[in-house]
Protein backbone atom coordinates (compact mmCIF):
# COMPACT_ATOMS: atom_id res chain seq x y z
CA UNK A 1 0.00 0.00 0.00
CA UNK A 2 1.33 3.64 -0.78
CA UNK A 3 1.97 5.60 1.69
CA UNK A 4 -0.56 8.73 0.65
CA UNK A 5 1.54 12.17 -0.02
CA UNK A 6 2.47 14.21 2.90
CA UNK A 7 3.18 17.97 3.42
CA UNK A 8 5.08 19.41 6.25
CA UNK A 9 2.91 22.13 7.98
CA UNK A 10 6.06 24.87 6.22
CA UNK A 11 4.60 23.36 3.19
CA UNK A 12 1.41 23.51 4.17
CA UNK A 13 1.77 27.44 5.70
CA UNK A 14 3.74 28.38 2.19
CA UNK A 15 1.04 27.21 -0.04
CA UNK A 16 -1.18 29.25 1.71
CA UNK A 17 0.95 32.43 1.75
CA UNK A 18 1.34 31.72 -1.65
CA UNK A 19 -2.34 31.21 -2.69
CA UNK A 20 -3.41 34.19 -0.28
CA UNK A 21 -0.65 36.10 -1.50
CA UNK A 22 -1.91 35.81 -5.31
CA UNK A 23 -5.10 35.52 -5.43
CA UNK A 24 -5.25 38.95 -3.05
CA UNK A 25 -2.64 40.65 -4.91
CA UNK A 26 -4.38 44.27 -4.91
CA UNK A 27 -5.10 46.41 -1.71
CA UNK A 28 -8.98 46.53 -0.10
CA UNK A 29 -10.40 49.12 1.75
CA UNK A 30 -12.38 47.39 4.89
CA UNK A 31 -14.69 48.64 7.27
CA UNK A 32 -13.95 47.48 10.75
CA UNK A 33 -14.51 48.05 14.33
CA UNK A 34 -10.63 48.40 16.01
CA UNK A 35 -12.06 46.49 19.54
CA UNK A 36 -8.30 46.75 21.23
CA UNK A 37 -5.24 48.35 19.29
CA UNK A 38 -2.43 46.78 20.85
CA UNK A 39 0.54 49.11 20.73
CA UNK A 40 3.79 47.64 21.72
CA UNK A 41 6.67 49.35 23.37
CA UNK A 42 8.59 49.11 20.25
CA UNK A 43 5.54 51.43 18.68
CA UNK A 44 4.20 48.57 16.64
CA UNK A 45 0.09 47.99 16.30
CA UNK A 46 -1.25 44.57 16.40
CA UNK A 47 -4.93 46.10 16.66
CA UNK A 48 -7.84 43.39 17.17
CA UNK A 49 -10.49 43.93 13.83
CA UNK A 50 -14.03 42.74 14.75
CA UNK A 51 -17.51 42.74 13.24
CA UNK A 52 -20.34 42.94 15.96
CA UNK A 53 -23.40 41.96 15.22
CA UNK A 54 -26.38 42.68 17.89
CA UNK A 55 -23.57 43.35 20.51
CA UNK A 56 -21.55 39.86 19.63
CA UNK A 57 -18.21 39.59 17.96
CA UNK A 58 -19.63 36.92 14.89
CA UNK A 59 -15.51 38.17 13.23
CA UNK A 60 -12.55 38.86 14.69
CA UNK A 61 -8.65 39.47 12.39
CA UNK A 62 -5.54 40.21 13.88
CA UNK A 63 -4.58 43.24 12.47
CA UNK A 64 -0.98 44.70 11.77
CA UNK A 65 0.10 48.62 11.45
CA UNK A 66 3.73 48.80 11.37
CA UNK A 67 5.53 51.53 13.04
CA UNK A 68 6.16 53.55 10.30
CA UNK A 69 3.02 53.57 9.45
CA UNK A 70 1.37 54.14 12.55
CA UNK A 71 2.74 57.52 13.14
CA UNK A 72 1.75 59.01 10.03
CA UNK A 73 -1.36 57.09 10.21
CA UNK A 74 -2.01 58.71 14.12
CA UNK A 75 -0.78 62.20 13.43
CA UNK A 76 -3.37 62.37 9.86
CA UNK A 77 -6.27 61.06 11.87
CA UNK A 78 -5.83 63.58 14.65
CA UNK A 79 -5.50 66.31 12.91
CA UNK A 80 -8.97 65.78 10.83
CA UNK A 81 -11.01 63.96 13.67
CA UNK A 82 -9.49 65.73 16.75
CA UNK A 83 -9.66 62.43 18.41
CA UNK A 84 -6.67 59.82 18.93
CA UNK A 85 -7.26 56.20 17.06
CA UNK A 86 -8.57 54.03 20.30
CA UNK A 87 -10.31 51.52 20.99
CA UNK A 88 -13.79 50.98 20.18
CA UNK A 89 -13.61 52.99 17.01
CA UNK A 90 -15.19 52.12 13.64
CA UNK A 91 -12.90 52.90 11.04
CA UNK A 92 -12.18 52.19 7.62
CA UNK A 93 -8.88 50.76 7.07
CA UNK A 94 -6.65 50.38 4.06
CA UNK A 95 -5.77 46.94 4.13
CA UNK A 96 -3.42 44.18 2.84
CA UNK A 97 -4.47 40.16 3.65
CA UNK A 98 -2.04 38.31 4.45
CA UNK A 99 -0.91 35.52 5.80
CA UNK A 100 1.88 34.47 8.54
CA UNK A 101 3.03 30.68 9.09
CA UNK A 102 3.24 32.14 13.25
CA UNK A 103 0.25 34.77 12.89
CA UNK A 104 -1.91 32.90 10.37
CA UNK A 105 -3.79 34.91 8.16
CA UNK A 106 -3.88 38.87 9.34
CA UNK A 107 -4.61 41.94 7.78
CA UNK A 108 -1.16 44.44 7.12
CA UNK A 109 -3.21 48.28 7.76
CA UNK A 110 -1.32 50.55 5.03
CA UNK A 111 -3.59 53.41 6.16
CA UNK A 112 -6.86 54.52 8.01
CA UNK A 113 -9.61 56.91 6.07
CA UNK A 114 -10.24 59.74 9.09
CA UNK A 115 -13.18 61.35 7.16
CA UNK A 116 -14.58 57.93 7.13
CA UNK A 117 -14.58 58.31 11.23
CA UNK A 118 -15.00 62.18 11.36
CA UNK A 119 -18.02 61.74 9.12
CA UNK A 120 -19.57 58.81 11.31
CA UNK A 121 -18.59 61.02 14.22
CA UNK A 122 -20.55 63.91 12.78
CA UNK A 123 -23.56 61.52 12.10
CA UNK A 124 -23.91 60.73 15.23
CA UNK A 125 -23.62 64.38 16.05
CA UNK A 126 -26.03 64.79 14.14
CA UNK A 127 -28.21 61.86 15.09
CA UNK A 128 -28.06 62.88 18.64
CA UNK A 129 -29.27 66.45 18.15
CA UNK A 130 -31.95 64.97 15.63
CA UNK A 131 -33.61 62.29 18.55
CA UNK A 132 -33.37 64.97 20.85
CA UNK A 133 -35.33 67.73 19.21
CA UNK A 134 -37.59 64.57 18.00
CA UNK A 135 -37.91 63.74 21.55
CA UNK A 136 -38.75 67.64 22.36
CA UNK A 137 -36.16 67.67 25.17
CA UNK A 138 -33.09 69.51 22.81
CA UNK A 139 -34.27 72.58 24.94
CA UNK A 140 -35.18 70.68 27.93
CA UNK A 141 -32.05 72.48 30.19
CA UNK A 142 -31.85 75.78 28.56
CA UNK A 143 -35.61 76.00 29.64
CA UNK A 144 -34.88 75.89 33.33
CA UNK A 145 -34.59 79.00 35.58
CA UNK A 146 -31.14 79.84 36.95
CA UNK A 147 -31.65 80.49 40.73
CA UNK A 148 -30.69 84.21 41.33
CA UNK A 149 -27.83 83.43 43.31
CA UNK A 150 -26.33 79.56 41.71
CA UNK A 151 -23.63 79.61 45.13
CA UNK A 152 -24.46 76.05 45.54
CA UNK A 153 -22.69 74.12 42.69
CA UNK A 154 -22.12 70.50 42.47
CA UNK A 155 -18.98 69.71 40.40
CA UNK A 156 -18.56 67.16 37.50
CA UNK A 157 -14.71 66.77 37.03
CA UNK A 158 -11.20 65.26 38.39
CA UNK A 159 -9.79 66.97 41.37
CA UNK A 160 -5.93 67.05 40.00
CA UNK A 161 -7.17 68.37 36.50
CA UNK A 162 -5.74 71.83 35.70
CA UNK A 163 -9.74 72.71 34.65
CA UNK A 164 -11.17 72.53 38.53
CA UNK A 165 -8.29 74.01 40.14
CA UNK A 166 -8.49 77.01 37.66
CA UNK A 167 -12.22 77.13 38.06
CA UNK A 168 -12.54 76.77 42.03
CA UNK A 169 -9.48 79.05 41.76
CA UNK A 170 -11.27 81.84 40.15
CA UNK A 171 -14.74 81.28 41.96
CA UNK A 172 -12.93 81.71 45.29
CA UNK A 173 -10.26 84.35 44.43
CA UNK A 174 -12.92 87.19 42.97
CA UNK A 175 -12.18 90.90 45.06
CA UNK A 176 -15.16 90.74 46.74
CA UNK A 177 -14.88 87.28 48.07
CA UNK A 178 -18.18 85.73 46.89
CA UNK A 179 -18.41 82.87 48.35
CA UNK A 180 -19.03 79.23 46.21
CA UNK A 181 -20.05 76.12 48.20
CA UNK A 182 -18.60 73.81 45.81
CA UNK A 183 -18.75 69.57 45.76
CA UNK A 184 -16.99 67.57 43.78
CA UNK A 185 -18.08 64.69 42.13
CA UNK A 186 -15.61 62.89 40.63
CA UNK A 187 -16.03 61.27 36.99
CA UNK A 188 -14.11 60.52 33.83
CA UNK A 189 -14.41 63.02 30.93
CA UNK A 190 -13.14 61.87 28.47
CA UNK A 191 -13.06 59.11 25.82
CA UNK A 192 -15.98 56.46 26.11
CA UNK A 193 -15.53 55.72 29.92
CA UNK A 194 -17.08 59.52 30.33
CA UNK A 195 -20.66 58.81 29.25
CA UNK A 196 -21.25 55.79 32.36
CA UNK A 197 -19.27 57.75 34.47
CA UNK A 198 -20.65 61.50 34.17
CA UNK A 199 -24.29 60.03 33.77
CA UNK A 200 -23.17 58.11 37.04
CA UNK A 201 -22.36 61.30 38.67
CA UNK A 202 -25.68 62.99 37.43
CA UNK A 203 -27.73 60.16 39.29
CA UNK A 204 -26.32 60.80 42.62
CA UNK A 205 -26.60 64.21 41.99
CA UNK A 206 -30.36 64.31 41.41
CA UNK A 207 -30.61 62.65 44.70
CA UNK A 208 -29.79 65.24 46.29
CA UNK A 209 -30.29 68.01 43.87
CA UNK A 210 -32.23 70.26 47.22
CA UNK A 211 -28.94 70.94 47.97
CA UNK A 212 -27.51 72.54 44.55
CA UNK A 213 -27.97 75.23 42.55
CA UNK A 214 -26.59 74.15 39.17
CA UNK A 215 -24.32 71.37 37.87
CA UNK A 216 -21.22 72.36 36.47
CA UNK A 217 -18.96 69.94 34.41
CA UNK A 218 -15.61 70.99 34.18
CA UNK A 219 -12.82 69.60 32.09
CA UNK A 220 -9.45 70.88 31.05
CA UNK A 221 -6.06 70.20 29.91
CA UNK A 222 -6.86 67.51 28.53
CA UNK A 223 -5.98 68.19 25.16
CA UNK A 224 -8.43 68.23 22.63
CA UNK A 225 -8.77 64.29 22.46
CA UNK A 226 -11.87 61.81 23.39
CA UNK A 227 -14.64 64.60 22.95
CA UNK A 228 -16.92 62.52 20.80
CA UNK A 229 -18.66 61.12 24.23
CA UNK A 230 -20.24 64.29 24.66
CA UNK A 231 -22.16 63.83 21.31
CA UNK A 232 -23.65 60.39 22.92
CA UNK A 233 -27.27 60.15 23.03
CA UNK A 234 -27.52 58.89 26.44
CA UNK A 235 -25.28 61.23 28.07
CA UNK A 236 -27.15 64.29 26.12
CA UNK A 237 -30.60 63.13 27.15
CA UNK A 238 -29.13 62.93 30.61
CA UNK A 239 -28.02 66.36 30.57
CA UNK A 240 -31.18 67.45 28.74
CA UNK A 241 -33.61 66.50 30.87
CA UNK A 242 -31.62 67.37 34.34
CA UNK A 243 -33.55 68.80 36.78
CA UNK A 244 -31.07 71.73 37.87
CA UNK A 245 -29.09 74.04 35.21
CA UNK A 246 -25.92 72.03 33.78
CA UNK A 247 -23.37 74.05 32.75
CA UNK A 248 -20.48 73.34 30.54
CA UNK A 249 -16.62 74.07 30.45
CA UNK A 250 -14.79 70.90 28.61
CA UNK A 251 -12.33 73.09 27.06
CA UNK A 252 -12.02 72.20 23.09
CA UNK A 253 -11.30 74.28 20.14
CA UNK A 254 -13.21 71.95 17.99
CA UNK A 255 -16.94 71.80 16.71
CA UNK A 256 -19.02 72.40 19.45
CA UNK A 257 -20.73 68.93 20.96
CA UNK A 258 -23.80 68.29 21.59
CA UNK A 259 -23.55 68.46 25.42
CA UNK A 260 -22.04 72.20 24.89
CA UNK A 261 -25.28 72.75 22.49
CA UNK A 262 -28.20 71.51 24.86
CA UNK A 263 -26.28 72.47 27.73
CA UNK A 264 -28.06 75.00 30.56
CA UNK A 265 -24.80 77.16 29.34
CA UNK A 266 -21.69 76.62 27.68
CA UNK A 267 -18.42 77.81 28.77
CA UNK A 268 -15.28 77.57 25.97
CA UNK A 269 -12.87 76.87 29.14
CA UNK A 270 -13.37 76.18 32.69
CA UNK A 271 -12.26 79.53 33.72
CA UNK A 272 -15.18 81.00 31.02
CA UNK A 273 -17.75 79.00 33.18
CA UNK A 274 -16.23 80.75 36.18
CA UNK A 275 -16.21 83.78 34.71
CA UNK A 276 -19.59 83.25 33.48
CA UNK A 277 -20.56 82.39 37.20
CA UNK A 278 -19.63 85.66 38.90
CA UNK A 279 -20.69 87.60 36.35
CA UNK A 280 -24.24 86.41 38.12
CA UNK A 281 -22.77 87.92 41.17
CA UNK A 282 -21.09 91.30 40.23
CA UNK A 283 -24.30 92.02 38.02
CA UNK A 284 -26.46 91.38 41.99
CA UNK A 285 -23.72 93.16 43.41
CA UNK A 286 -23.00 96.47 41.02
CA UNK A 287 -26.65 97.93 42.10
CA UNK A 288 -25.99 97.19 45.74
CA UNK A 289 -22.46 99.06 45.62
CA UNK A 290 -24.78 101.22 43.58
CA UNK A 291 -26.97 101.71 46.29
CA UNK A 292 -24.34 102.61 48.71
CA UNK A 293 -23.46 105.48 46.61
CA UNK A 294 -26.85 106.43 45.73
CA UNK A 295 -28.50 106.36 48.88
CA UNK A 296 -26.56 108.77 50.90
CA UNK A 297 -27.00 111.04 47.83
CA UNK A 298 -30.41 110.62 47.22
CA UNK A 299 -31.04 111.20 51.54
CA UNK A 300 -29.18 114.18 51.16
CA UNK A 301 -31.21 115.21 48.20
CA UNK A 302 -33.90 114.06 49.61
CA UNK A 303 -33.48 116.27 52.71
CA UNK A 304 -32.14 119.59 50.89
CA UNK A 305 -35.55 119.08 48.77
CA UNK A 306 -37.35 118.86 52.33
CA UNK A 307 -35.23 122.07 53.60
CA UNK A 308 -35.96 123.82 50.42
CA UNK A 309 -39.66 123.20 50.35
CA UNK A 310 -39.90 124.27 54.09
CA UNK A 311 -37.52 127.21 53.69
CA UNK A 312 -40.24 128.27 50.66
CA UNK A 313 -43.00 127.48 52.30
CA UNK A 314 -42.08 129.57 55.63
CA UNK A 315 -41.20 132.31 53.02
CA UNK A 316 -44.08 131.99 51.11
CA UNK A 317 -46.10 131.80 54.63
CA UNK A 318 -44.36 135.00 56.22
CA UNK A 319 -45.40 136.63 52.77
CA UNK A 320 -48.70 135.83 53.02
CA UNK A 321 -48.63 136.64 56.78
CA UNK A 322 -47.37 139.75 55.67
CA UNK A 323 -49.86 140.38 52.75
CA UNK A 324 -52.36 139.78 55.04
CA UNK A 325 -51.26 141.72 57.71
CA UNK A 326 -50.97 144.87 55.12
CA UNK A 327 -54.48 144.34 53.81
CA UNK A 328 -55.93 144.10 57.51
CA UNK A 329 -54.06 146.73 58.26
CA UNK A 330 -55.00 148.89 55.14
CA UNK A 331 -58.86 147.64 55.41
CA UNK A 332 -58.15 149.22 59.19
CA UNK A 333 -57.30 152.29 58.49
CA UNK A 334 -60.16 152.36 55.05
CA UNK A 335 -62.47 151.80 57.83
CA UNK A 336 -61.11 154.25 60.11
CA UNK A 337 -60.59 157.21 57.08
CA UNK A 338 -64.20 156.06 56.01
CA UNK A 339 -65.54 156.17 59.95
CA UNK A 340 -64.19 159.76 60.46
CA UNK A 341 -65.30 160.73 57.10
CA UNK A 342 -68.99 159.72 57.86
CA UNK A 343 -68.50 161.16 61.19
CA UNK A 344 -67.64 164.34 60.34
CA UNK A 345 -70.26 164.11 57.43
CA UNK A 346 -72.53 163.88 59.91
CA UNK A 347 -71.55 165.69 62.58
CA UNK A 348 -71.19 169.17 60.19
CA UNK A 349 -74.79 167.16 59.27
CA UNK A 350 -76.23 167.29 62.52
CA UNK A 351 -74.60 170.65 63.07
CA UNK A 352 -76.59 171.86 60.09
CA UNK A 353 -79.67 170.35 61.32
CA UNK A 354 -78.94 171.80 65.05
CA UNK A 355 -78.53 175.42 64.02
CA UNK A 356 -81.56 174.78 61.44
CA UNK A 357 -83.37 173.34 64.42
CA UNK A 358 -81.83 176.68 66.93
CA UNK A 359 -83.03 179.04 64.18
CA UNK A 360 -86.29 177.04 63.49
CA UNK A 361 -87.06 176.76 67.32
CA UNK A 362 -85.80 180.04 67.63
CA UNK A 363 -88.05 181.93 65.06
CA UNK A 364 -90.99 179.34 65.77
CA UNK A 365 -90.76 179.84 69.87
CA UNK A 366 -90.94 183.37 69.62
CA UNK A 367 -94.13 183.29 66.98
CA UNK A 368 -95.56 180.50 69.17
CA UNK A 369 -95.28 182.77 72.37
CA UNK A 370 -96.97 185.59 70.79
CA UNK A 371 -99.77 184.20 69.31
CA UNK A 372 -100.25 182.26 72.62
CA UNK A 373 -100.25 185.20 74.17
CA UNK A 374 -102.66 186.68 72.23
CA UNK A 375 -104.86 183.68 72.41
CA UNK A 376 -104.71 184.09 76.08
CA UNK A 377 -105.01 187.67 75.79
CA UNK A 378 -108.32 187.09 74.16
CA UNK A 379 -109.45 184.46 75.98
CA UNK A 380 -109.00 187.04 79.01
CA UNK A 381 -111.17 189.25 77.38
CA UNK A 382 -113.58 186.53 76.50
CA UNK A 383 -113.69 185.29 80.13
CA UNK A 384 -114.39 188.83 80.96
CA UNK A 385 -117.07 189.14 78.70
CA UNK A 386 -118.62 186.11 79.24
CA UNK A 387 -118.43 185.76 82.90
CA UNK A 388 -120.15 188.92 83.53
CA UNK A 389 -123.09 187.96 81.38
CA UNK A 390 -122.79 184.27 82.67
CA UNK A 391 -122.94 185.89 86.77
CA UNK A 392 -125.78 187.91 85.65
CA UNK A 393 -128.29 184.94 83.88
CA UNK A 394 -126.80 182.78 87.19
CA UNK A 395 -127.96 185.66 89.17
CA UNK A 396 -131.15 185.91 87.29
CA UNK A 397 -132.21 182.05 86.90
CA UNK A 398 -131.93 181.90 91.19
CA UNK A 399 -133.92 184.87 91.31
CA UNK A 400 -136.65 183.14 89.05
CA UNK A 401 -136.49 180.30 91.26
CA UNK A 402 -136.42 181.86 94.30
CA UNK A 403 -139.69 183.17 93.38
CA UNK A 404 -140.72 179.92 91.87
CA UNK A 405 -140.43 178.37 94.77
CA UNK A 406 -141.92 181.08 97.08
CA UNK A 407 -145.11 180.57 95.07
CA UNK A 408 -145.02 176.58 94.95
CA UNK A 409 -144.57 175.84 98.45
CA UNK A 410 -147.88 175.75 100.21
CA UNK A 411 -149.61 173.72 97.71
CA UNK A 412 -146.66 171.38 97.56
CA UNK A 413 -146.76 170.99 101.44
CA UNK A 414 -150.90 170.13 101.23
CA UNK A 415 -150.56 167.08 98.31
CA UNK A 416 -147.72 165.79 100.71
CA UNK A 417 -149.99 165.89 103.88
CA UNK A 418 -152.73 164.11 101.64
CA UNK A 419 -150.28 161.33 100.51
CA UNK A 420 -149.40 160.98 104.27
CA UNK A 421 -152.70 160.33 105.64
CA UNK A 422 -153.71 157.87 102.66
CA UNK A 423 -150.51 155.23 103.31
CA UNK A 424 -151.66 155.33 107.04
CA UNK A 425 -154.92 153.99 106.31
CA UNK A 426 -153.32 151.49 104.45
CA UNK A 427 -150.61 150.44 107.00
CA UNK A 428 -153.37 150.07 109.67
CA UNK A 429 -155.41 147.66 107.13
CA UNK A 430 -152.46 145.89 106.95
CA UNK A 431 -150.63 145.53 110.25
CA UNK A 432 -151.21 141.88 112.00
CA UNK A 433 -152.79 143.17 114.82
CA UNK A 434 -156.05 144.73 113.07
CA UNK A 435 -156.27 141.03 111.01
CA UNK A 436 -156.12 139.26 114.64
CA UNK A 437 -158.58 141.80 115.40
CA UNK A 438 -161.04 140.64 112.72
CA UNK A 439 -160.66 137.16 113.63
CA UNK A 440 -157.83 135.68 112.36
CA UNK A 441 -154.76 133.90 113.68
CA UNK A 442 -151.42 132.92 113.30
CA UNK A 443 -150.73 129.16 113.01
CA UNK A 444 -147.08 128.47 113.74
CA UNK A 445 -144.58 125.09 114.11
CA UNK A 446 -141.16 125.12 115.05
CA UNK A 447 -139.80 126.01 111.78
CA UNK A 448 -142.46 128.87 111.65
CA UNK A 449 -145.84 130.09 109.86
CA UNK A 450 -147.37 127.55 108.17
CA UNK A 451 -147.97 127.06 104.72
CA UNK A 452 -148.16 125.51 101.44
CA UNK A 453 -144.49 125.57 101.64
CA UNK A 454 -144.32 124.42 105.48
CA UNK A 455 -146.56 121.78 106.17
CA UNK A 456 -147.58 120.18 109.46
CA UNK A 457 -148.06 116.54 110.01
CA UNK A 458 -149.88 114.57 112.28
CA UNK A 459 -148.50 114.84 116.18
CA UNK A 460 -146.95 118.40 115.22
CA UNK A 461 -147.26 120.64 118.24
CA UNK A 462 -148.31 124.01 116.85
CA UNK A 463 -148.54 127.68 118.31
CA UNK A 464 -151.97 129.16 117.45
CA UNK A 465 -151.98 132.61 117.94
CA UNK A 466 -155.08 134.89 118.18
CA UNK A 467 -156.02 138.74 119.22
CA UNK A 468 -156.72 137.70 122.56
CA UNK A 469 -154.67 134.56 123.41
CA UNK A 470 -152.03 131.94 122.41
CA UNK A 471 -152.76 128.31 122.17
CA UNK A 472 -150.68 125.17 122.10
CA UNK A 473 -152.25 122.74 119.75
CA UNK A 474 -151.55 119.37 118.75
CA UNK A 475 -152.55 118.10 115.18
CA UNK A 476 -154.70 115.41 115.09
CA UNK A 477 -155.66 115.06 111.57
CA UNK A 478 -154.26 116.41 108.18
CA UNK A 479 -155.17 116.64 104.57
CA UNK A 480 -154.54 119.02 101.56
CA UNK A 481 -157.69 119.29 100.16
CA UNK A 482 -158.48 123.30 100.69
CA UNK A 483 -162.47 122.97 101.12
CA UNK B 1 -28.43 88.60 59.77
CA UNK B 2 -30.43 85.78 57.33
CA UNK B 3 -33.76 87.54 59.27
CA UNK B 4 -37.40 86.60 58.52
CA UNK B 5 -35.34 83.86 55.61
CA UNK B 6 -35.58 86.19 52.63
CA UNK B 7 -34.76 85.72 49.45
CA UNK B 8 -32.06 87.82 47.80
CA UNK B 9 -35.15 88.36 44.83
CA UNK B 10 -37.37 89.77 47.88
CA UNK B 11 -34.74 91.81 49.99
CA UNK B 12 -33.70 93.22 46.33
CA UNK B 13 -37.30 94.15 45.25
CA UNK B 14 -37.73 95.84 48.57
CA UNK B 15 -34.57 97.70 48.08
CA UNK B 16 -35.60 98.74 44.76
CA UNK B 17 -38.90 99.90 46.24
CA UNK B 18 -37.41 101.94 49.32
CA UNK B 19 -34.64 103.72 47.06
CA UNK B 20 -37.16 104.58 44.23
CA UNK B 21 -39.56 105.54 47.07
CA UNK B 22 -37.12 107.91 48.15
CA UNK B 23 -36.03 109.36 44.77
CA UNK B 24 -39.94 110.13 44.54
CA UNK B 25 -40.18 111.80 47.69
CA UNK B 26 -43.30 109.48 48.21
CA UNK B 27 -41.35 108.66 52.08
CA UNK B 28 -42.43 111.63 55.02
CA UNK B 29 -39.59 112.71 56.54
CA UNK B 30 -40.54 110.81 59.68
CA UNK B 31 -40.46 107.61 58.21
CA UNK B 32 -37.23 108.31 56.53
CA UNK B 33 -34.42 106.95 59.02
CA UNK B 34 -36.31 104.22 59.33
CA UNK B 35 -36.84 103.33 55.80
CA UNK B 36 -32.55 103.90 55.55
CA UNK B 37 -32.34 101.93 58.16
CA UNK B 38 -34.27 98.98 56.23
CA UNK B 39 -32.49 99.59 53.22
CA UNK B 40 -28.79 99.40 54.93
CA UNK B 41 -30.37 95.69 56.82
CA UNK B 42 -31.24 94.53 53.03
CA UNK B 43 -27.86 95.50 51.12
CA UNK B 44 -26.20 93.61 54.14
CA UNK B 45 -28.68 90.78 53.40
CA UNK B 46 -28.14 90.94 49.65
CA UNK B 47 -24.22 90.92 50.52
CA UNK B 48 -24.06 88.36 52.84
CA UNK B 49 -26.14 86.18 50.00
CA UNK B 50 -23.43 86.38 47.92
CA UNK B 51 -20.30 86.22 50.48
CA UNK B 52 -21.90 83.81 53.07
CA UNK B 53 -21.09 80.20 53.55
CA UNK B 54 -24.63 78.27 53.52
CA UNK B 55 -24.07 74.44 52.66
CA UNK B 56 -23.28 72.39 55.14
CA UNK B 57 -20.57 69.78 53.11
CA UNK B 58 -21.68 66.97 55.96
CA UNK B 59 -25.14 67.09 55.24
CA UNK B 60 -24.35 66.54 51.33
CA UNK B 61 -22.29 63.43 52.51
CA UNK B 62 -24.86 62.13 55.06
CA UNK B 63 -27.20 62.36 52.29
CA UNK B 64 -25.37 61.09 49.55
CA UNK B 65 -24.48 57.96 51.93
CA UNK B 66 -28.29 57.45 52.67
CA UNK B 67 -29.48 57.20 48.82
CA UNK B 68 -26.44 54.30 48.62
Amino acid sequence: MESPQHFTLKQVAESIRKTIAERYSRTYWVTAEMHKLNQTRKGHCYPELVQKEDESIVVEMRGTIWKQHFERIQQKFFEIVKEPLHDGMELLFHVKITYHPLYNIGLEIIDIDPNYTLGALQRERQETLERLNREGILNANQDLEMALVPKRLAIISQADSKGYSDFVTLLNGHPKRYHFSTFLFEATLQGDAAITSIQNQLKRIEKIKHHFDAVVIIRGGGGEIGMHCYNNYELSKAIATFPLPVLTGIGHSTNLTVCEMIAFRNGITPSDMAYFLLRIFEELDEPLDEILVKLPQQIQHFMQGATNQFAQLARAFQQEVQAAIQFEKNDFLNTVKDFEFRVKHKMSYSNQLLSELRNQIRSSSSYRLETQKRKLDNNIDLLQIHGKSFINTGRQSVLNQENQLIRSLPRTFESEELKLEKAEVRLKLLDPITVLQRGYAIVTNEKGVLSAKNKSKVGEELKIVTDAQTLTAEVKAASSDKN
Amino acid sequence: MNEEGLTYEKAYEELQQIISDIESGEISVDLLSEKVKRAAALIQICKNKLTSTENDVQQILNDLKSDQ
